[in-house]
C-alpha cells in the first residue's frame, strides 16, 4: 500500500469553518498533500452557515474541522 | 462572567459546530461519506486554566455531539473525531509562562513540551484520512502529555496528604 494510498487525502475535499491559527495549519497542510480545501470564518447563525456551505467552492467545497469526501476515491470507497 | 460572555463563546463553540455538521452532513450523505474533525480542548476533560468554565464547558459539550453524531451517522460511512488540543502557543513564545496558567502548564514540566498549531493540524490531517478509517467517536488528545503529568501530580498531592484526604 503506497502512502498516498493509505493516507488519501489528495482527493479530498476538506472545509475548514474557523480561521484559527490551529484552522489556518490545518488549511496549510490539507492543501500541502493536494486535497481541495477552503477556510472560512463564519458566524455561528443558521442562515450564515447554510449560505456559507451551499456556496462554498469546496463543496462545492470546504473546511475547517470538517472535511468531505469524494465517492469511490479510495481503498475503502464512501468511507472517510 | 455575564450571560453574554457565555453565550458568546457557546454560540461559537458548540452551536456554530452542530450548525456547521447540520448543513455538511448533507453533503457527505449525497457523496457517500465524509469525515468530521471537530477541535476542541484538552480543557474540556479537566480544568486547566482559571477562569475558564464556559470555553471548557462548550468544548465537552462538542465532545458530545462528535460522539453523537459518529454513532447516528455511522450507517452514512460519516466518521466524526475530535481533537482536545493541549496549550498552543499563538505568535512568540511568552516569557513568562505563569501567564499560561501556572506552574502546571510551564512547558518544562511537560513530557513532550507544548504542542505547535502544525502539530495539531498533523492530528486532524490524520483523523480525516483514509488511515483512521476505523477511527470514529473518539477523542484525541495532543497535549504534550500534560494531562498524564496532572494526574500523576494529583496522585503525588493524594499521596502525600492521604492522612487529611478522605477520598
Amino acid at each position: 500500500m503506497s502512502l498516498d494510498r493509505l493516507i488519501g487525502i489528495a482527493d479530498h475535499k476538506v472545509l475548514i469553518v474557523g480561521t484559527t491559527p490551529i484552522a489556518l495549519a490545518a488549511e496549510g497542510l490539507f492543501a500541502e498533500v493536494g486535497a481541495a480545501v477552503q477556510a472560512l470564518d463564519i458566524a455561528p447563525a443558521e442562515p450564515a452557515m447554510s449560505e456559507a456551505v451551499a456556496t462554498s467552492s469546496v463543496i462545492t467545497g470546504r473546511s475547517t474541522y470538517w472535511s468531505t469526501r469524494r465517492r469511490g476515491s479510495g481503498p475503502t470507497p464512501c468511507r472517510g | 462572567m455575564t450571560v453574554a460572555q457565555w453565550d458568546a463563546i457557546h454560540d461559537t463553540n458548540l452551536r456554530g459546530a452542530f450548525l456547521a455538521i447540520r448543513e455538511t452532513i448533507p453533503v457527505m450523505q449525497r457523496n457517500g461519506g465524509g469525515s468530521i474533525v471537530a477541535v476542541s480542548t484538552m480543557g474540556s476533560l479537566h480544568p486547566v486554566l482559571r477562569g475558564n468554565a464556559a470555553y471548557g464547558s462548550s468544548k465537552a459539550g462538542l465532545n458530545a455531539l462528535i460522539r453523537a453524531i459518529a454513532l447516528d451517522h455511522a450507517p452514512d460511512s460519516i466518521r466524526a473525531n475530535a481533537v482536545l488540543c493541549g496549550a498552543v502557543p499563538v505568535g512568540a513564545p511568552p516569557s513568562d509562562t505563569q501567564s499560561l496558567g501556572g506552574p502546571a502548564t510551564q512547558a518544562g514540566r511537560l513530557m513532550l513540551g507544548m504542542g505547535t498549531a502544525e502539530e495539531a493540524a498533523a492530528a486532524i490531517l490524520y483523523l480525516a484520512s483514509a488511515a483512521a478509517r476505523p477511527i470514529s467517536g473518539q477523542t484525541v488528545t495532543p497535549d504534550g502529555g500534560f494531562l498524564i503529568f496532572l494526574r500523576k501530580a494529583l496522585l503525588a498531592l493524594v499521596h502525600t496528604f492521604k492522612s487529611a484526604i478522605c477520598l
